[in-house]
């Protein structure tokens, strides 16, 4: 088997596995079909493909189905892949590096199960922190709207009618965070003394 | 009492795991699950699972609406409606700094797994309690 095809890989949370393949031109992945099946959920969802000069980034990291890579796009937001396995990521690095001269980020979620820490607004997403270590991540393009919901508390709304995305699992509505003055006040840039 | 000299109320740490070979494998299906043996709740975020220690769940309430149910889980954190008590361990630090999840409102069209997932943190919550109790009526 060739190190540039991986199967049974998730693409954002979706219901299907299908295969992963990375070439020169980019990166690509197709649902894998059920023999004999038509009209299945299969046929429905199209292959994907990103080209290599979208890739800004790429991280590392465990996910529900397995290991996560994780691909900060230029301008099409960020591209999960699950299921990889721990022996992957030495190819994955290999190939990576090799044909678009990228280097995949190794990074260790927080596992201490706190509700507190630090957001940061990166290119695509929101990133929650606990002690400097990412929690989860939410990317901008899950979401819908967001309000403030009484006094230094946000809410933020998922959209959860979208076409494009129909993810596997039980589905976020909602999340409400408590941000207090200290930061609003600091990122405000406000002149009070 | 506590030698930290420190007039507030004192957070006592607590961690749900120290390896990810810890979390369960039950994550695969992207969806919520309480796990006893390390006393967490596992919510999907994103892909990513995500544990939340009991210690840091409030309460809990449960909805249906069309063909879904839906589960809104509270956190603690600072000044939240309804504990204004002062107690003297808070289960959170409280820095200015410090951002919170204060809720978090999951969905699901399968009514019976939201059902047994919401007695499942209920269970949780009750023996982890009594778990505490049982270690302050230790210590005297």
């Amino acid at each position: 088997m060739s190190t540039d095809d991986y199967e049974k890989i998730y693409l954002n949370q979706g219901r299907l596995n299908g295969r992963f393949r990375i070439a020169d031109s980019g990166l690509g992945w197709k649902p894998v079909k059920s023999a004999g099946t038509t009209n299945s959920l299969a046929d429905k969802i199209k292959p994907y493909l990103l080209p290599s000069e979208e890739i800004v980034t790429v991280q590392w990291s465990k996910g529900c189905k397995g290991f996560e890579l994780r691909i900060n796009t230029k301008n099409k937001g960020i591209v999960q892949l699950d299921g990889f396995t721990s022996d992957d990521l030495t190819s994955l690095k290999n190939e990576f590096s090799r044909r678009f001269n990228a280097s995949i980020d190794v990074i260790q979620h927080s596992l201490r199960g706190w509700n507190w820490g630090k957001f940061n607004i990166e290119r695509n997403e929101l990133k929650f922190s606990v002690n400097g270590i990412p929690s989860f991540e939410v990317p901008y393009k899950r979401i819908n709207n967001t309000n403030l919901t009484s006094k230094n508390e946000v809410a933020v709304e998922f959209n959860n009618n979208d076409e494009e995305y129909q993810p596997a699992g039980d589905e976020l509505v909602e999340m409400r965070f408590f941000v207090p003055d200290f930061v609003i006040e600091e990122d405000a840039n406000s002149g009070e003394e | 009492g506590n030698g930290s000299g420190n007039l507030g109320p004192v957070f006592k740490k607590y961690e749900s795991y120290v390896r990810e070979e810890q979390i369960p494998q039950s994550v695969r299906d992207l969806r919520i699950h309480v796990d006893f043996n390390h006393q967490t709740i596992i919510i999907p975020i994103y892909g990513r699972p995500v544990p939340f220690h009991i210690n840091t769940y409030k309460s809990c309430s449960k909805d249906e609406e069309g063909d879904y149910t839906y589960l809104r889980l509270n956190f603690h954190s600072p000044n939240a409606p309804g504990s204004g008590k002062k107690a003297n361990e808070i289960p959170y630090e409280d820095s200015p700094e410090n951002q919170f999840l204060r809720s978090l409102t999951v969905r699901s069209k399968d009514k019976d797994r939201m059902d047994d997932v919401h007695k499942e943190i209920l269970e949780l919550k009750k023996l982890s309690t009594k778990r505490e109790q049982e270690k302050k009526a230790m210590e005297g």
